[in-house]
């Protein structure tokens, strides 16, 4: 009997030191010096063939070691690698990367894809579908389309700037302050993707080169149909566009009254989008903007900040505001394409009669009618009462 | 042995912990469905409870026998074993099942390089030494973790606020009528429906009168729960909820807040393993009690190693792929789940009200 107790006694032992065995870590462990953190992608057509060019701007955490590298630069200590290569597909290529660098690429600190001007042309649908299969991809990247190639944005690794790939993303939030740049998640793409009659609208990246520096500018966007890219807005546009989604988040508008100039620090901005068949078949959109917004700075000697002249100055930055989204409104639909995503707003009024009208929404989109409903407030004037002028005798 | 009792508070939330184990692995119901899975979720509630309703019947008619006893009382002893038999295989196939289901998610999404014995193997001996622990054990983890899953499921609702749209739920009852009937079948045999293997525990109730209402509340619980997350992972994905094979996950990817408050997905993984983990411990624990009871045996604690290497064997060789997973989602599990939770309990319920109508209250020994 004594031995059978001692027998379970040594089972039970072995039995949780096999346990402690498995909490030694798990199998998919992979230590920071084995991973190559991918924090940009670039998506480019190759040259000669319909080949894919790939690069992925990779930050190699182990300062010492083996290095390889193409360009070097260190800010912060921290080695950027841009890995470029091309092939028919994106994941034989990425997976690729490995005949020739040590480590496998590693994809959650992914920032940003970004896709040149000739690539997104021709459609990138097929070349996502990687980045939405995959488990480390995640769909927060942002989106952005170059003017030139992607790699050239890559390759421009200005001075002031630690982790390019990393700093343009936070470019692209400091975007809200002037809100004249669209923004694309993936996952917002990828919706727009699915459906047959959303244009998605992604932000518009270059390199500028001065004194021989070089930097970036993200301003504008690139429209896309479907999966192809096929015009640009500039700010101005994209601002209207904006102005119509409802993703203004601060600004500056510059308008005019009494012949003297003055801008207008937008506060905050609401819109509202409503569709309204008629009975002829045609659409009518009534948007909706209220707006807030403060006076920021003004020139001459005539004072705003008078109920009456901020009366004016409203009335100007109404118009101003529907100027702007008239000329978004004019470019979408010379480019025939919903970048207001006005059929959502159409499926949810009218359901029924959008499973009637929907085959022929690219005819129908070019002949809708907008009607404007702008309202501006202006509630503060700034620290000072009356412009820097003598007073009138 | 002693009957292990269980009061009727732990009973309830026991049976809404299994609902909200269920509710955070849809994908079969969203691929059908698509933005109107939320609908089809309140649709699936009132269908699964006139089946309720008859297992609550069941139960009060042999106050304190399960189910296995009731099947040898009511068909006699030839049919009514091999009725259990029938159960015993059922309550086994929903074990492996889960345990594949719970593997595809782990084996997918975290851990991808592990082989996917080793996940099984050390899942399955953790659900062992629960089961060997008990009802008492699971059923009082059941109810402690009720409340985490709730907590867990409101703070992301939450965190995910400025991503939910609620234009997101139309287009609204656009899809063709037989998308509905399906989706409906399907919740409302898994996982309305699943809750069957409650009746193995009317036995062990402490007050077996209170079986009804503990149910029907268990339900409402794990209903409540189904339905806020489908609500979520819809608004948030809209159109892309029907591709995504796991809409949970990726709707609680997309938190971010703040810029710091991301990858959230972490403690969703925690909480389905959690959850996970109580599903198939019950399930488990169901299938070793009814061959226990099936054959007389003095307890069910030796059976417990044998029929855990069965489940690790059989969830590891029951779909070829994720692929075939999904067909049986969408297509066949609905039907499989309906034989065993509506034909069969109907043919007892049917054979007990004919053949003891009027001998409500006695007590019967086996």
């Amino acid at each position: 009997m004594c031995f059978l107790i001692r027998v379970r006694k040594f089972t039970k032992i072995f039995v949780l030191c096999i346990f402690l065995l498995s909490l030694s870590g798990c199998w998919n462990a992979r230590e920071l010096n084995a991973l190559n953190v991918v924090i940009g992608m670039g998506l480019d057509s190759a040259e000669n063939s319909n080949d894919i060019e790939v690069t992925a701007q990779v930050v190699n955490l182990s300062k010492s070691g083996s290095k390889k590298s193409k360009s070097e630069k260190g800010g912060g200590g921290m080695d950027i690698v841009n890995l470029t290569d091309s092939g028919p597909d994106i994941f034989p290529i990425i997976r690729g990367y490995t005949h020739e660098v040590n480590r496998k690429l590693y994809f959650p600190h992914n920032q940003i894809i970004v896709f040149g001007k000739d690539f997104a042309s021709k459609g990138v649908r097929d070349s996502l579908d990687f980045f939405l299969r995959d488990h480390e991809t995640r769909l927060t990247v942002n989106v952005l389309v170059a003017k030139g190639k992607a790699k050239s944005i890559f390759e421009a690794e200005p001075e002031y700037l630690s982790l390019p790939a990393a700093d343009i993303e936070q470019i692209l939030e400091m975007q809200n302050a002037t809100s004249e740049t669209a923004t694309l998640r993936l996952f917002d793409f990828m919706s727009c993707l699915t459906s047959k009659t959303c244009s998605a609208v992604a932000p518009l990246i270059e390199v500028l080169e001065e004194g021989g520096k070089k930097h970036y500018k993200i301003a504008g966007g690139a429209v896309f149909k479907e999966d192809k890219a096929v015009g640009e807005l500039d700010k101005t546009q994209t601002r209207g566009m904006l102005w119509v989604t409802g993703k203004i988040k601060s600004g500056l508008l510059r308008v005019n009254a009494k012949d003297q100039n003055a801008t207008l620090e937008i506060i905050s901005a609401k819109s509202k989008v409503e569709p309204k068949i008629n009975e002829d078949g045609t659409i009518v959109f009534k948007i909706k903007i209220a707006e807030k917004s403060s006076l920021g700075s003004q020139e001459g000697s005539e004072n705003f900040a008078t109920p009456e002249n901020l009366h004016l100055l409203e009335i100007a930055g109404e118009e101003k505001i529907q100027e702007e989204i008239q000329s978004a409104v004019d470019k979408a639909m010379e480019l025939d394409a919903d970048i207001f995503h006005f059929s959502q707003s159409v499926q949810s009024k009218y359901p029924r009669k959008w499973e009637n009208i929907k085959k022929d929404w690219d005819q129908l989109f070019k002949t809708i009618q907008i009607e404007y409903d702008i309202d501006v407030k202006i509630n503060k004037t700034g620290n000072i009462a009356k412009p820097n002028y003598p007073e009138e005798e | 042995m002693q009957k292990e009792q269980i009061s009727s508070s732990l009973f309830l939330f026991s049976i809404g912990c299994l609902i909200q184990a269920s509710s955070s692995l849809t994908s079969f119901l969203t691929s059908v469905t698509k933005q109107d899975s939320w609908v089809v979720v309140i649709f699936g509630f009132l269908v699964s409870l006139p089946m309720i309703w008859m297992y609550t019947a069941l139960a009060a008619k042999f106050p304190g026998k399960s189910l296995i006893e009731i099947n040898d009382i009511v068909l006699g002893k030839v049919f009514g074993k091999i009725f259990s038999v029938f159960y015993i295989f059922f309550f086994f196939s929903l074990c492996f099942l889960n345990v594949n289901l719970f593997g595809g998610f782990v084996g997918g999404s975290l851990l991808p390089d592990t082989p996917i014995l080793s996940i099984y193997l050390l899942f399955v001996l953790v659900c062992t030494w629960a089961v060997v622990g008990g009802i008492e054990v699971i059923a009082r983890y059941g109810a402690l973790f009720v409340f985490l899953a709730f907590a867990t499921v409101f703070l992301n609702i939450v965190l995910s606020w400025k991503d939910i749209k609620l234009i997101n739920l139309k287009p609204s009852f656009t899809l063709p009528f037989i998308k509905y009937v399906q989706g409906t079948h399907i919740t409302a045999a898994l996982p309305f429906c699943d809750t069957v293997v409650f009746l193995m525990f009317s036995s062990n109730l402490k007050n077996p009168r209170d079986f009804g209402k503990a149910f029907f509340g268990g339900l409402c619980i794990g209903g409540a729960t189904l339905l806020i997350v489908l609500l979520r992972n819809i608004a948030v994905l809209g159109s892309i909820v029907n591709i995504e094979s796991n809409p949970n996950y990726e709707a609680i990817r997309l938190i971010n807040v703040w810029g710091f408050i991301t990858r959230m997905e972490s403690i969703y993984g925690i909480m389905l393993i959690i959850l996970f983990f109580f599903k198939i411990s019950i399930l488990f624990y169901v299938t070793v009690k009814a061959i226990e009871e099936l054959f007389h045996l003095h307890s069910y604690r030796i059976l417990v190693p044998s029929v855990g290497a069965l489940i690790i064997s059989f969830s590891m060789i029951v779909f070829s792929s994720s692929a075939e997973d999904a067909y049986w989602g969408e297509n066949v599990v609905a039907f499989y789940s309906t034989f065993f939770e509506v034909v069969l309990p109907s043919i007892t319920f049917i054979a007990a009200i004919t053949r003891f109508r009027n001998r409500e209250n006695r007590q019967f020994k086996t």
